[in-house]
């Protein structure tokens, strides 16, 4: 392994990837940079009120981005089958860390809901960080779901749920509902039997009505955004401010850093309404590039997912497409008053540890993704000597299964 | 492009491969994100390019704020501008409920209720109802004590998010007197809140709650001003964008003279009653005291309650006696007067023959002497106060007749004084209201009753006194009234369209009350000629009630003083002529030192 893969940004052999792993790269560093930029706007004067120095989470947000880019790179330099190879174990760790987060006093309570541990000092948020597992592992049930004996789909899909359902006793409703589409999408694109996937999808409508009507405060707050201005004070508070961050943008919006809103009118603007500052310090148009931009990125895991050289990669794909544009398109529902107010995370935006390194860990795969979807130069010696190693599948129930599925074919397509 | 092109490219490359339907679903997400991109967008043009401009303007509203300031009340004058109600400074305490997060308060509540020796739940309550998100300052405490003031600087590393502040609360420099017509003021109550928000009252707002701070509300309220300021989130000014001042109340100028007030309630003592004094020429009221009463400065600050206790404890100390209904005994024979002399039925030379008693359906009516007075005629029944002739003169004209000169004198309704929220109307009986209440109908026995002011008529204090001016003016029924300002350009009296002799009888008799009939008491050799009627109710029990009502001087009257005690036993001439004899000598008094009225001042001297 070469040191220089430790370290962001400089990475040599860019060069030699194809065109969608080397846009996407560079993709992922422009919407990091806007999500920098973000963070210092939308957070100085809070930090400053609060922790006495304004550049106070854009300095630990920048930590975050540096972590998260070291594991962004050693991805990008590890092959998929070798990252699946551990999906399966990385998946069952972080679920247990979810597990314990359900333990009264042990998981810490925010707002109501027990998403966090701590680590020593590090504030944890184990349902972000499951996310990229979650595809991982998900495509890699589903992508030989016909070769896999029942007891194994079930097992999984058994695990599956428990995590859904772990994400969503916290509760994190928005989380868990995620998580749900990703698994759903992923399976459609598996090509699963039609009726399997639409008992699912109705099962997990159900789930979220029960889960829903358990808990009052979910309904008002869900129902709310229809009409914000029935609790202006209350459940509609932060919705109404959103709005008018949004709308106080107009056409150019009001510039870089003057954003009126987030002085303390709009609350948690640095995490899941940091889109309203956006949009109201870019207006109209900066808006539409960062739709644009998403657009782009979407466009490219697509492309990625159709080139994929099997199944399981283009899963991966469409998987981490799902967690990173889907979730950015909900969190922008959630803030313009079109879906209903949930705590969903803009990825790369809002500040956040685990969201961040989740996110970047994710963008990372997509990228390994691109790279070995079908360009010659993608398969390094390096890279082969790795893929030569023994992968340790002993004494997992998947092994068998493992064995059989295909080898990835490292032969390259298009190579000239 | 790419978007779309893609999968129809790709697709066709790799059938043969892998089932077509798998790249479907790549093909049906790139849809799908599509869509969603394109609603989201068509949701930004909405929100940022169409109902940008009205979103900008609330959110714009979010930020400007009107930090307001309180007006300082108008003050109430007597005539002669001398302060009856006034505003001094004290110390208020506050809080700012936007200061701290809803559940930080309980430590500075703790302490507050400490030092300010509220219950913790008021303070509490208080918080509740502004709102924890309230812009404005919430008043928990008006007029605090010096001592108070320096505990709450002591403890203020704890008692984030209050502020104390001078602010001007209503003083009564006079302390209970003239209680009942100044009223009091107080603070909102959340009725009343929610009835007047539309007259732009606020929580914690200073009201007028009783007499003129009631009734003249509107002039003395003012105001608010304040600043328009910019703030951000936290509340912090940013910056000031305009100021608006506030516009101070007006002033009131009351008809009273503080030192016809003060003399009349010494006059009245700790007699439980009322004295009402006025001009007869216009109907202005000159003193009007209720017993017993009460010092409005309690209600300034925020009342403990062991003063409410011992307020309590006194017997209805916030009635205005004045404005209170009860028997007029032979006070009313002044109406039977008018009426019997007005009917026709009567010459103003009538003498009619006086017994020890009459026997009526009956029943036996006794003369109050039991003994009879001879024959009278009608200055003479008025002198000696002669029940039968009464009765007889009652009989004659019928109730009908007596009915309708009763509420041709002003009662049976409120008198039109500014205070008729307090003010009683009185009760005229009549054949309809019998059989409504009693379920029986009109008795001659009733007209009996009601010749000599008895039975079920009820006429206030000041009812009566407006009863005395019409004698004194010569036949006008004034409409008594407390306001000074611009008193001349109303009429305030109205004709009851009496014979020239019939006025000149009563006031013959009300005159010979004094000089040698039943009101005696009242004469004092220093004072003008003085023209008066005693009073004296049936003894229900716990004493009768004793009324005298005088004016002089009887040949130029310039003040009507009615003198009411409540269940003192005596008789009106024994207990009330004493009475208005002191507040007439103080009015005469005062006139001696300042010989000259304004009025004669004011005119030019060539």
């Amino acid at each position: 392994m070469n040191l220089r893969h430790l370290i962001p940004f400089f990475d040599t052999t860019a060069q030699d990837w194809s065109v969608e792993a080397r846009s996407l790269r560079w993709l992922t560093f422009v919407w990091l940079f806007i999500g920098l930029a973000m963070v210092f706007s939308a957070a100085y004067a809070v930090a400053d009120a609060e922790q006495g120095d304004g550049l106070y989470y854009f300095k630990l947000q920048v930590v975050w981005v540096l972590i998260g880019l070291v594991g962004f790179n050693l991805l990008v330099h590890t092959p998929i089958r070798f990252i699946l190879g551990v999906a399966d174990w990385g998946l069952l760790i972080v679920l247990g860390l979810i597990l314990v987060t359900l333990i009264p006093g042990v998981g810490i309570l925010v707002n109501g809901s027990s998403r966090w541990l701590f680590i020593g000092p590090f504030p944890l948020q184990p349902s972000e960080l499951i996310k990229p597992f979650l595809v991982l592992q998900s495509a890699r049930i589903f992508s030989q779901w016909d070769r896999l004996r029942w007891s194994v789909r079930i097992t999984w899909l058994g695990i599956f749920l428990v995590v859904v359902a772990g994400v969503l006793l916290q509760p994190n409703l928005s989380t868990a509902a995620l998580c749900g589409m990703m698994l759903w999408l992923i399976a459609l694109g598996a090509g699963l039997p039609y009726i399997q996937l639409g008992g699912t999808a109705l099962a997990g409508l159900l789930i979220a009505a029960l889960s829903v009507s358990f808990r009052s405060y979910q309904l008002q707050r869900i129902l709310s955004f229809l009409n914000p201005w029935v609790d202006p004070y209350g459940n509609g508070y932060q919705l109404i401010q959103s709005i008018l961050a949004v709308a106080s943008g107009g056409v150019w919006g009001t510039g870089f850093g003057l954003s009126q809103q987030k002085l303390f009118y709009l609350p948690i603007q640095y995490t899941d309404f940091i889109f309203a500052v956006f949009a109201e310090e870019f207006g109209f148009l900066g808006c539409v590039m960062l739709l644009l931009m998403l657009a782009a990125y979407a466009t490219l895991a697509l492309r990625v997912a159709l080139k994929a050289s099997s199944p399981v990669h283009r899963l991966v794909a469409i998987g981490i497409m799902v967690l990173l544009i889907g979730q950015s398109l909900l969190n922008i529902g959630v803030a313009t008053g079109v879906l209903p107010t949930t705590g969903l995370p803009f990825p790369l935006l809002s500040y956040g540890g685990s969201s961040m390194i989740s996110s970047l860990i994710a963008a990372g795969l997509l990228i390994r993704v691109a790279r070995e979807g079908g360009e010659a130069k993608v398969v390094r010696l390096d890279d082969h000597r790795h893929t030569h190693q023994p992968v340790s599948l002993k004494s997992r129930f998947v092994k068998r299964s493992l064995r059989e599925s295909p080898r990835v074919p490292k032969i390259p397509r298009r190579a000239t | 492009m790419t978007l779309t092109q893609s999968p129809f490219t790709t697709v066709t490359q790799a059938e043969n491969r892998t089932v077509g339907q798998r790249y479907r679903s790549v093909f049906l997400m790139a849809i799908a994100s599509l869509i969603v991109l394109g609603g989201l967008g068509g949701r930004l043009v909405y929100l940022q390019l169409l109902d940008g401009a009205a979103n900008r303007k609330l959110a714009e509203n979010n930020r400007i704020r009107l930090i307001p300031k309180q007006p300082e009340r108008g003050k109430v004058l007597d005539r002669k501008g001398r302060i009856l109600a006034g505003s001094r400074l004290s110390h208020s305490v506050f809080l700012w409920p936007l200061a701290r997060k809803k559940g930080e308060w309980g430590s500075t509540i703790k302490r507050l209720s400490q030092i300010l020796k509220i219950p913790k739940d008021v303070v509490q309550l208080r918080l509740d109802q502004a709102g924890y998100n309230s812009p404005f300052l919430v008043r928990m405490a008006r007029g605090i004590s010096p001592a108070q003031v320096t505990a709450l600087t002591e403890y203020s590393a704890e008692l984030d998010g209050v502020q104390v502040d001078a602010e001007a609360v209503r003083y009564y420099p006079n302390g209970d007197l003239a209680a009942h017509i100044l009223g009091y003021t107080g603070e909102l109550s959340d009725e009343e809140l929610k009835r007047r928000k539309d007259d732009g009252y606020r929580l914690g707002d200073v009201t007028g709650q009783m007499g003129i701070e009631l009734a003249y509300e509107n002039l003395l309220r003012g105001e608010w001003g304040g600043q328009q300021v910019e703030v951000d989130g936290a509340g912090q000014v940013v910056r000031i964008l305009g100021q608006k001042s506030t516009k101070t109340g007006q002033d009131v100028t009351l008809t009273l003279d503080v030192d016809l007030q003060k003399a009349a309630e010494q006059a009245l003592g700790d007699r439980k009653g009322a004295i009402v004094a006025l001009d007869p020429r216009n109907g202005a009221v000159l003193a009007m005291v209720s017993r017993p009463a009460f010092d409005p400065n309690l209600f300034s600050t925020r009342i403990t309650d062991a003063q409410w206790q011992r307020l309590q404890s006194a017997d209805h100390p916030f009635v205005n006696r004045a404005l209170q209904a009860f028997q007029p005994a032979s006070t009313f024979k002044i109406v039977t007067t008018a009426a019997g002399l007005e009917s026709g039925k009567f010459t103003p030379d009538t003498v009619l023959p006086t017994y020890p008693s009459i026997t009526i359906g009956g029943i036996e009516f006794n003369d109050w002497n039991r003994a009879g007075f001879g024959p009278l005629d009608f200055p003479g029944a008025i002198a000696h106060s002669s029940d039968t002739f009464f009765y007889q003169v009652g009989m004659t004209i019928g109730d009908q007749t007596l009915i309708d000169w009763t509420r041709r004198f002003g009662f049976g309704r409120k008198t039109g004084i500014e205070l008729s929220v307090e003010e009683s109307p009185g009760l005229v009986p009549d054949d309809a209201w019998k059989r409504k209440e009693l379920k029986e109908g009109w008795f001659l026995g009733d007209t009996v009753n009601m010749s000599i002011g008895q039975g079920f008529l009820l006429t206030s204090p000041l009812q009566v006194a407006v009863m005395f001016a019409v004698p004194a003016n010569g036949g006008f029924l004034v409409k008594p009234h407390l306001l000074k300002d611009n008193e001349e350009s109303k009429n305030w009296r109205e004709s009851l369209n009496m014979l020239p002799t019939t006025t000149q009888k009563l006031q013959k008799g009300l005159r010979e009350v004094v000089t040698y009939g039943t009101g005696g008491g009242v004469y004092d050799p220093s004072l003008p000629a003085i023209a008066g009627k005693s009073g004296t109710s049936e003894d229900v029990g716990g004493g009768s009630d004793t009324w005298f009502g005088a004016y002089a001087p009887s040949d130029t009257p310039e003040i009507v003083v009615v003198s009411f005690a409540e269940k003192s036993g005596g008789g009106g001439g024994s207990v009330g002529a004493p009475i208005v004899r002191q507040v007439l000598k103080a009015y005469f008094d005062l006139k001696k030192k300042t010989p000259s009225s304004p009025k004669s001042t004011a005119s030019p001297v060539p």
